[in-house]
């Protein structure tokens, strides 16, 4: 067994883990970051979606909920986490979800201090809105279905720099052009004298009289490392964070630890158009239509190679193979819900088992955007719509169990609340009743925000992190030396 | 799905997933994927994996992405 010792410990080198290990040592401070996964050499991508799930997929992509239905639960494994392989999309967390937080959760939400929050990763991921020239016809389609029908609509902010339009996204960006964190800040953590230990299992945190002291680590062949560090920062995303946490006997008084999962959970409609519309070259998410927002369904742009295509068009047999013939001149438009269902995590040996059920609520959210869907299609001058439902089966009848759903955005199970019985961690992300431990990752968002969270998690992992370094979080005039 | 192909190999397994809703289709859109992931199936629907990866590298390349 070795020992290091550090300031710090990071778990997880994803979206919250990344960014507060890069502020950190940028701050001064001496950083361990642990990531249980790889590296991923870019060079590596192949732009074949087979391949390339089974290299940067936890579980090859295959994890999935226990429930009705069972949802498909994508999250990637290595250096980067899951903005390894999302499509890249940034959104400010919406007011009305900050309002709802300080209201149910009693959290205290500066908002010039998030304010600078997000426009410091903002800055650092090179986010901006897509042109429509690299949205490419896909998103075209959906704009001429949005305008004619006068629905509100817009192309979508990503962390993208020097993007062509690949149409692989979420099988690792073979032109680097997608700021993952595991291209900007782990590297900057590492530049500020980080260290970054890959395939590392974090087995258990060490506490003793309510104070954490490190965390013991194994690497694959066995071999034992503890980390000795007086604050230790888990980011090991939602579905495995409270088991981590679980695993160290942290047994929340609030009995959070584990629930109020929200996943998003999301399902998409193919359209054959008249026109070639190439859905794969362009960013695949690229547009977004946001006018039933307020009633928790968000359309936004999905697209990719033939391979994706095939996976996600909503038919079998030959009408499958008549239809994929047309590949050139297939749409494809996501259907995101923001869901009051939850679900919860649990650890059978060391694996998470996941169990969502989708409630009332948010069956009628499909039933009512699939129709939408439908008609935003057909506004758009569609030849036929393929919904991804069973034959026979309307939207205004589905069912759960009719739903081919998957989910990108798992949120909430170790939730933020001011009141110790009520969430794991506070307004700060310090676990309650414990000194020294803090959760930076999308397990601490109270609720489902609606619209993708990674820029939501960065910003509040950059807040931890100047917490930390116990000095304010610089606004970017005082970056720039404006003032 | 690890569970799920060994099962859809077997004529008794194929007949249980048929009682799963939704079963018949996962199993078919992994089958999709891989087979229009072939080169030759790709190609013809306007799709060069190949050149799409190559041209990821030649970028990084000549402007020292990482």
């Amino acid at each position: 067994m070795s020992t290091i010792y550090a300031d710090a410990c990071v778990i997880g080198a994803g979206a919250g883990g990344a960014v507060v290990a890069a502020e950190l040592a940028e701050g001064g401070a001496k950083v361990v970051v642990l990531e249980q996964g790889p590296a991923h050499d870019a060079d590596a991508f192949t732009a074949r979606p087979p391949q390339m799930m089974a290299r940067l997929y936890r579980d090859g992509g295959q994890t999935l909920t226990v429930g009705n239905p069972a949802v498909a639960l994508p999250l990637g494994r290595g250096v980067g986490g899951t903005t390894l392989i999302n499509s890249g999309t940034c959104f400010r967390t919406p007011p009305h979800v900050l309002e709802r937080w300080r209201r149910e959760s009693g959290l205290e939400l500066d908002d010039a201090e998030l304010d600078r929050c997000f426009g410091r990763v903002e800055r650092a991921l090179s986010i901006s809105e897509v042109s429509p020239e690299l949205a490419g016809r896909n998103a075209a389609v959906a704009r001429r279905g949005a305008e004619r029908l006068g629905w509100s609509h817009g192309y979508l902010r990503r962390n993208a720099k020097g993007c062509v339009g690949s149409g692989v996204c979420v099988f690792g960006c073979p032109t680097s052009a997608k700021q993952h964190t595991g291209i900007t800040y782990v590297p900057r953590a590492l530049a500020a004298g980080g260290e970054l230990l890959t395939g590392t299992d974090a087995r258990r945190l060490m506490i003793h009289r309510r104070r954490v002291r490190g965390v013991e680590t194994r690497f694959p062949d066995g071999s034992r490392v503890d980390v000795k560090a007086p604050r230790v920062i888990v980011a090991a995303g939602t579905i495995h964070t409270p088991l981590l946490l679980g695993a160290s006997g942290i047994d929340s008084r609030s009995g959070q630890l584990g629930r109020n999962l929200s996943l998003h959970p999301a399902t998409a409609a193919v359209a054959l158009m008249d026109e070639v519309v190439e859905m794969a070259r362009g960013v695949p998410q690229s547009f977004y239509v946001d006018e039933f927002a307020r009633d928790g369904i968000m359309f936004e742009t999905v697209a990719g190679p033939p391979a994706y295509a095939a996976m996600s068009l909503p038919l079998v047999g030959r009408r499958h193979a008549e239809v994929m013939a047309s590949y050139p001149r297939l749409a494809q438009l996501g259907l995101m819900v923001s869901d009051s269902s939850r679900g919860s995590v649990h650890g059978i040996g060391r694996r998470p088992v996941i169990r969502y059920d989708l409630a009332q609520a948010d069956i009628e959210k499909f039933r009512a955007g699939m129709g939408r869907l439908e008609e935003l299609f057909k506004a758009a001058g569609a030849r036929e719509v393929f919904l991804p439902l069973p034959a026979g089966v309307v939207p205004e009848r589905l069912r759960a169990r009719d739903l081919r759903l998957m989910a990108f955005h798992p949120l909430g199970t170790a939730r933020a609340d001011a009141r110790a019985d009520r969430g794991v961690v506070d307004g700060r992300l310090a676990v309650h009743g414990l000194e020294g431990l803090y959760v930076a990752d999308g397990s601490v968002v109270p609720s489902a925000l609606g619209v993708n969270p990674q820029l939501t998690i960065m910003a509040l992992a950059t807040r931890l992190a100047f917490d930390l370094l116990e000095t304010p979080c610089p606004s970017l005039s005082t970056e720039r030396g404006d003032g | 799905m690890r569970v799920l192909l060994p099962l859809a190999r077997r004529p008794r397994g194929r007949a249980l997933l048929r009682l799963a809703a939704g079963a018949d289709q996962a199993l078919w859109s992994l089958g999709a994927m891989g087979y229009y992931d072939h080169h030759d199936v790709a190609l013809p629907l306007g799709w060069d994996a190949d050149a799409v990866a190559e041209r990821g590298r030649q970028l990084r390349r000549e402007e020292g992405r990482p």
